[in-house]
């Protein structure tokens, strides 16, 4: 029997779905549902690759699964955060649907589904933390009287941020990584900062869904 | 091959830090920022919402002036012309022909001076009044209600072409002006009242100067609510009130109003003003 070992930051990605369901009234109101799917599949997605290396299998195919159906919940979160209007909005959707269209040709043309779609996460990554940017700068520039710290966006751009920069760095050099055995003390690098950057990012989401509540509530 | 894949190890633990570190320093900026900007739009929401109570109660306070003036003119004036004209045609059953149409001709004469009054009262000074005339010609008003009244002999005169200073600053103005005409009324004694408005490019100067007993003028510590409003009001517009008087001397009141400083003043705080 094969033992399925999850591990300890992944704890941080079912916390905050559960947080997301628990609160889900309350992110309902401030256009946040998406994250209720998205967190879903991150979860799904976390389960099986933790048995597909518990069976020895390479878990590239299903994380560039996995870039493809988080993509659009991504852009359709900061869509509705950044609440654009006319040309903004075109130029944003625009923009999202060309970075998904890149997205799809280097899954099926140009890195392919056998090993995993570094320029597709650069990409994604890249768009993300400006999107994260983005809110930051509509949220400094708003007239609302709350603050900046005790929105919930704010906490979302501010996780997103931090693991999209790191992230290009870490999963962008993936391949390098993995070729040239980049370790400390026998241990990949990838497994010694994925983990702390992922639980910074779901800590951040948990606490900007607790933030939902206690703006709606206000 | 160990050595090398462990400075990359290192390179990019450290880029990763590093990115780390800009981000959370990026979102303490924006955190400190915003705060300083909540902090200063709060400052400014108080400054307006006094204002504009400042505004209100200087409104009332003219409606009210207008009324007491009002009922001082018809007690006074208006009452008076017309009891007389009552007592002539109650008079002219018993007179010839003749008398009674000198009579008749002489109540005519008061009812138009009755109606001419109550015409000039109509045009007292409430703040539409103001807003509609401008400041120059609403004192020109009140400075010949005063000289009919025969109180004070009032000189009011105009350096300079006039230009509006905002509805809202002449408002503010003209109830400085009210104030110390009351006091020069109620207090000083005095015979003769100069008023002065000078419009220039630069400067706008409002002087009212009695000739009356004055009083000890010693920064305005031990001076009455009066003056002190008068002060409080000058600053809420931008402008600079000195007073000077000195026992037996007369008193005189300017106010200042530097047209390029209180454009920046207007702009930045009380848009509504700016003019």
């Amino acid at each position: 029997m094969i033992t399925l070992f999850i591990p300890w930051y992944e704890y941080f990605e079912f916390l905050s779905l559960l947080m997301a369901i628990i609160y889900y009234t309350d992110i309902k109101k401030l256009n946040l549902l998406p994250f209720i799917p998205l967190l879903l599949i991150v979860c799904l997605t976390e389960l099986a690759a933790a048995k597909l290396v518990s069976i020895g299998i390479p878990t590239y195919t299903i994380y560039n699964y996995y870039l493809i159906l988080t993509t659009p919940f991504y852009f359709y979160i900061f869509y509705n955060i950044l609440n654009y209007n006319g040309l903004g909005r075109y130029v944003f959707l625009t923009i999202c649907l060309l970075i998904f269209i890149f997205i799809l040709i280097n899954f099926f043309y140009l890195q392919g589904n056998s090993r995993f779609n570094t320029f597709s996460l650069i990409m994604i990554e890249f768009i993300k933390a400006i999107m994260a940017l983005l809110t930051l700068l509509k949220l400094f520039d708003g007239e609302d009287t709350i603050k900046i710290y005790n929105h919930p966006f704010f906490w979302i751009s501010a996780g997103t941020l931090i693991f999209s920069l790191c992230s290009i760095v870490i999963l962008g050099l993936q391949q390098l990584i993995e070729i040239k055995k980049v370790q400390i003390d026998g241990k990949n690098i990838y497994r010694i900062l994925q983990p702390i950057i992922i639980a910074i990012l779901y800590t951040s989401y948990c606490y900007a869904f607790y933030l939902c509540r206690k703006l709606v509530r206000k | 091959m160990q050595k090398i894949s462990q400075e990359i190890a290192v390179i990019i633990i450290s880029i990763v830090i590093l990115l780390i570190i800009i981000s959370v320093v990026v979102l303490l900026l924006t955190v400190y920022y915003d705060n300083t900007k909540k902090r200063l739009l709060k400052e400014k929401r108080v400054l307006k919402t006094m204002y504009e109570q400042a505004l209100l109660q200087t409104k009332n306070e003219i409606q009210e002036q207008t009324l007491t003036n009002v009922s001082r003119e018809i007690h006074d004036n208006i009452t008076q012309v017309l009891s007389f004209v009552k007592l002539n045609l109650a008079m002219t059953g018993s007179l010839s022909e003749t008398e009674k149409a000198q009579k008749v001709d002489e109540s005519r004469k008061l009812v138009a001076q009755a109606i001419s009054d109550l015409r000039d009262l109509s045009k007292s000074m409430s703040f539409e009044h103001i807003v509609k005339l401008g400041l120059a010609a609403t004192i020109q008003i009140e400075a010949d209600r005063i000289n009919k009244s025969g109180v004070v002999n009032a000189d009011f005169e105009v350096e300079g072409d006039t230009y509006p200073l905002g509805d809202q600053r002449e408002l503010v103005l003209f109830r400085i002006f009210q104030e110390a005409l009351n006091n020069t009324l109620k207090h000083s004694g005095a015979k003769l009242l100069k008023i002065n408005l000078r419009y220039s490019e630069q400067i706008f100067i409002l002087t009212i100067a009695d000739d009356g007993a004055g009083f000890l003028n010693n920064g305005l510590q031990n001076d009455g609510s009066g003056l002190k409003n008068m002060q409080s009001r000058a600053t809420l517009i931008g402008a600079v009130l000195t007073i000077n008087s000195e026992p037996g001397k007369g008193c005189c009141i300017k106010i200042t109003i530097d047209r390029l400083l209180q454009q920046i003043y207007a702009n930045a705080n009380y848009p509504n003003s700016a003019r």
